[in-house]
């Protein structure tokens, strides 16, 4: 295996692939990305058999064949190396590759490609639907905050993504914040999904998106994928019925306060310094939107924001760090805080129109 | 600024409070012994006129009859009143909040005091407060005391038992290093005959050895416990002076054993009902509410279970803890399995309409759970604000007219003990 390939190229695609391998593998050549070098094109690939990471990228290939190179001393080392073409040749004897530059020589010891599983079968995935990258990385960025780690309940560790229609719809929760967003899609075929991918793999599509040209997604039978164009991720899916926890938010909110997002934001984390156990209260009436915190050792924080209140007055406590997190995922220069009753959910919205929302549940004072 | 740390400590207490409380013991020879009649009594206290006759050394801890031989003849030997000795030790606390509002009772007949504050207040001299002191005990309950005063307890202390009885020592850092320095360190506060040979060991016989040995050292021979007894045989330690608060009740139960094993579930909780209704009452009274409520079990085979489930809120009301308490029967006694005492607890107190200090998040599974709870059981349930009408009401009636005044109908249809028949 033999082939030359720019420096700048070649760290770029091990860096983006890279994002696949796991922090702690137990499988050693996991640890790995694997280069396939065939026609004028050189593949990556990486996976931690949750999510794989599969692009290409070009390089004049000499002899073909395919290697596992360790992928932290790869980049790292790729890194560090001059801009210009670099000269890689491989041994497939031993698995090892000598990378000449400038009359220096540096080795890799890796793996052979045969012990890296197969790819994630492309072809399972069932007629993919367009998705402007910026709509799905704004459902990613307003769902992907609210999942959960309880592993016993493997559904809060995920994020529900559905499809009917031209609209995916996104919900996340770890069983006191919920999340939901929706994005149109261009669906001519008419496909239907309802699955839930792992946190994880939507975070990383999340970092791939920027760079994205376009994007396709597409279910099959036990995976997902994201096609960015340059780039592919398959994601395992997480098993299980999603429960609708939608109808647990209500529908119809009496009270209804408009605020500047920023202001609300900034208050919320000095209020968020005062906090006891996490422990804020939001009070709404005429004189506008009151935040307070206090923890007797610490001291006290009371917020007073200048607010639109309709409907009746109301006087909730939330965990900050809940509503902090909700808040920041969120765009745009307002923000809508909606209420229903002592023991529901408050909802938060960026506008009255806006379908996007994410809802707090309260903390339970005696 | 350095601490005013005083140890006001009574002398020979027990003898002094006998005398005070009968003036004719006063100026006589008086030892307190266990049980002057019994020859294995053991002494308590001796009084500093019965110590002036006797032939040799007589403390508290020897035997009566070791004592005897060294003792004059005329010697009353007295019988321990616990109670005069409470009260004198609670008057002589009483004299001490006086002077400063720091006080913490060390042992029946010795207190620290904080002077830090007050000083100021008589003259900034601690030499001229401590007299005011004195002179107050004198006065006020008959009995003397010496006071040692430091710049913190250790020194107090040290300063205490430099001259007794009816003393007034003020060890200033320098006459702390003059006086307490060439004292074998056994004598320093909190050296014990286990830590003494250690010390030995290292080359230390002094207090002032101990305050200038090589910290390292030290702590390498005396771990964590060094550089503490290095402060204290400088005289630096830095232990407050604790003031004892009344205690806060924490939690209210009560608990019957039954006249005999009762089987029947219903009768069971006709048990449980009374014990609630008792519980609840005194937890009204006292004006809380329990987050969490506790049932105690008793097998015939004495074998003892405690089941406690917490509430997700707190509540006063009987019926809560009634229920409660039934729902813990149901799970983890056998229908059928006779017990042979029931108790009811409460604990988890919180004053109602208190500002919460804990806080519990809401998850979607409790907006589930109640869901299905209104979906599955349409009852009824008599509002909580009609449930707190009652047990208020049934408090005012029995405060007035007594505790069987009025009670709940099934407590009257069946007597529940006597209602054990199915065993």
């Amino acid at each position: 295996m033999r082939f030359t390939i720019e420096q700048r190229l070649l760290h770029d695609a091990v860096r983006s692939a890279a994002r696949a391998v796991g922090v702690r593998q137990a499988v050693p050549v996991l640890s790995g990305v694997c280069l396939h070098a065939a026609g004028q094109e050189l593949r990556l690939r990486a996976t931690d058999l949750e999510v794989e990471i599969s692009l290409a990228v070009p390089a004049d290939v000499a002899e073909e064949g395919a290697v596992v190179l360790p992928a932290r001393y790869l980049q790292e080392l790729v890194r560090r190396l001059p801009p210009g073409p670099l000269a890689i040749r491989v041994t497939p004897t031993n698995a090892t590759a000598r990378i000449e530059v400038d009359g220096s020589e540096y080795v890799i010891h890796g793996f052979d490609a045969g012990q890296f599983p197969a790819p994630g079968a492309e072809g399972a995935v069932a007629s993919a639907v367009a998705i402007e990258p910026k709509h799905l990385a704004t459902v990613l960025r307003e769902t992907g905050f609210a999942t959960g780690h309880d592993e016993s309940r493997p559904w809060f560790t995920g994020v529900f993504l559905s499809l009917r229609g031209n609209q995916v719809i996104a919900l996340a929760t770890d069983g006191s914040i919920l999340a939901y967003s929706e994005a149109p899609v261009h669906n001519p075929a008419d496909s239907a999904f309802s699955v839930i991918l792992p946190g994880r793999s939507l975070q990383e599509t999340g970092r791939l998106l920027p760079e994205a040209q376009g994007c396709r997604i597409g279910a099959g039978h036990s995976q997902f994928q994201f096609d960015l164009g340059h780039v592919s991720l398959t994601s395992r899916l997480l098993e299980g019925q999603y429960p609708d926890f939608r109808k647990y938010i209500p529908t119809e909110f009496p009270t209804q306060v408009c605020v500047g997002r920023e202001r609300f934001l900034a208050a919320c984390e000095r209020a968020a310094l005062a906090a006891h156990q996490s422990s804020i209260r939001l009070d709404a009436g005429a004189e506008g939107l009151k935040l307070t915190a206090r923890t007797p050792e610490v001291g006290e924080v009371t917020e007073r924001l200048p607010a639109r209140v309709g409907g009746p007055e109301f006087s909730v406590p939330l965990n900050v760090h809940y509503v902090l997190s909700g808040l920041r995922s969120l765009e745009g220069p307002d923000l809508v805080l909606e209420f229903a009753g002592p023991r529901t959910a408050v909802r938060f919205r960026s506008s009255q129109e806006a379908k996007s929302f994410f809802a707090v549940l309260p903390l339970l004072s005696f | 600024m350095d601490r005013i740390i005083a140890l006001t400590d009574a002398n020979s207490f027990f003898a002094s409070c006998l005398q005070a409380a009968d003036p004719k013991l006063k100026g006589r020879p008086v030892v307190v012994a266990g049980d002057p009649t019994a020859r294995r009594g053991v002494i308590l206290a001796v009084s500093y006129e019965a110590r002036r006759l006797a032939l040799g050394p007589v403390r508290a801890g020897m035997p009566l009859g070791q004592a005897r031989r060294l003792l004059p003849p005329e010697v009353v030997i007295c019988a321990p009143d616990h109670q005069l000795f409470t009260n004198y030790s609670d008057r002589m606390a009483a004299v001490l909040e006086r002077f400063s509002p720091i006080n913490e009772r060390a042992s029946i007949d010795e207190v620290y005091s904080d002077w830090t504050g007050c000083a100021h207040l008589f003259g900034n001299d601690p030499i001229c407060m401590a007299r005011l002191v004195k002179e107050a005990i004198r006065s006020d309950i008959g009995i003397t005391v010496s006071v040692g005063i430091g710049r913190s307890k250790v020194t107090a202390k040290v300063a205490a038992e430099l001259q007794k009885p009816d003393g007034l020592t003020l060890l200033t850092p320098e006459s702390w290093r003059e006086r307490v320095y060439p004292l074998p360190v056994g004598d320093l506060f909190g050296v014990g005959p286990k830590t003494v040979p250690k010390l030995q060991r290292m080359g230390i016989y002094t207090v002032g050895e101990l305050a200038e040995a090589e910290a390292a050292r030290l702590n390498r021979i005396m771990g964590i416990y060094g550089p503490h007894l290095r402060a204290a045989a400088r005289g630096e330690d830095q232990e407050p002076v604790r003031q004892h608060l009344p205690e806060e009740t924490k939690s209210v139960s009560n608990s019957t054993t039954l006249p005999r094993d009762v089987a029947g579930r219903r009768d069971q909780r006709l048990v449980l009902l009374e014990l609630s209704d008792q519980v609840g009452r005194r937890l009204r009274a006292l004006g809380f509410a329990a987050r969490t409520v506790t049932l105690q079990v008793r097998y015939p085979s004495f074998e003892t279970i405690i089941r406690s489930r917490t509430l997700s809120a707190p509540s006063e009301l009987t019926d809560v803890i009634h229920a409660t308490a039934c729902q813990l029967l149901d799970e983890h006694v056998p229908a059928g399995q006779a017990v042979r005492l029931l108790g009811v607890g409460v604990h988890n107190l919180s004053r109602p309409g208190a500002v919460a200090e804990t806080r519990t998040q809401l998850t979607l599974f409790d907006l589930e759970q109640r869901a299905e709870s209104q979906a599955h059981a349409p009852k009824p349930v008599v509002p909580e604000a009609k449930r707190r009408t009652v047990d208020q009401v049934m408090d005012q009636i029995r405060e007035r007219f007594g505790g069987r005044a009025i009670m709940r109908s099934s407590q009257l249809e069946h007597p529940p003990v006597d209602g054990a028949k199915h065993w």
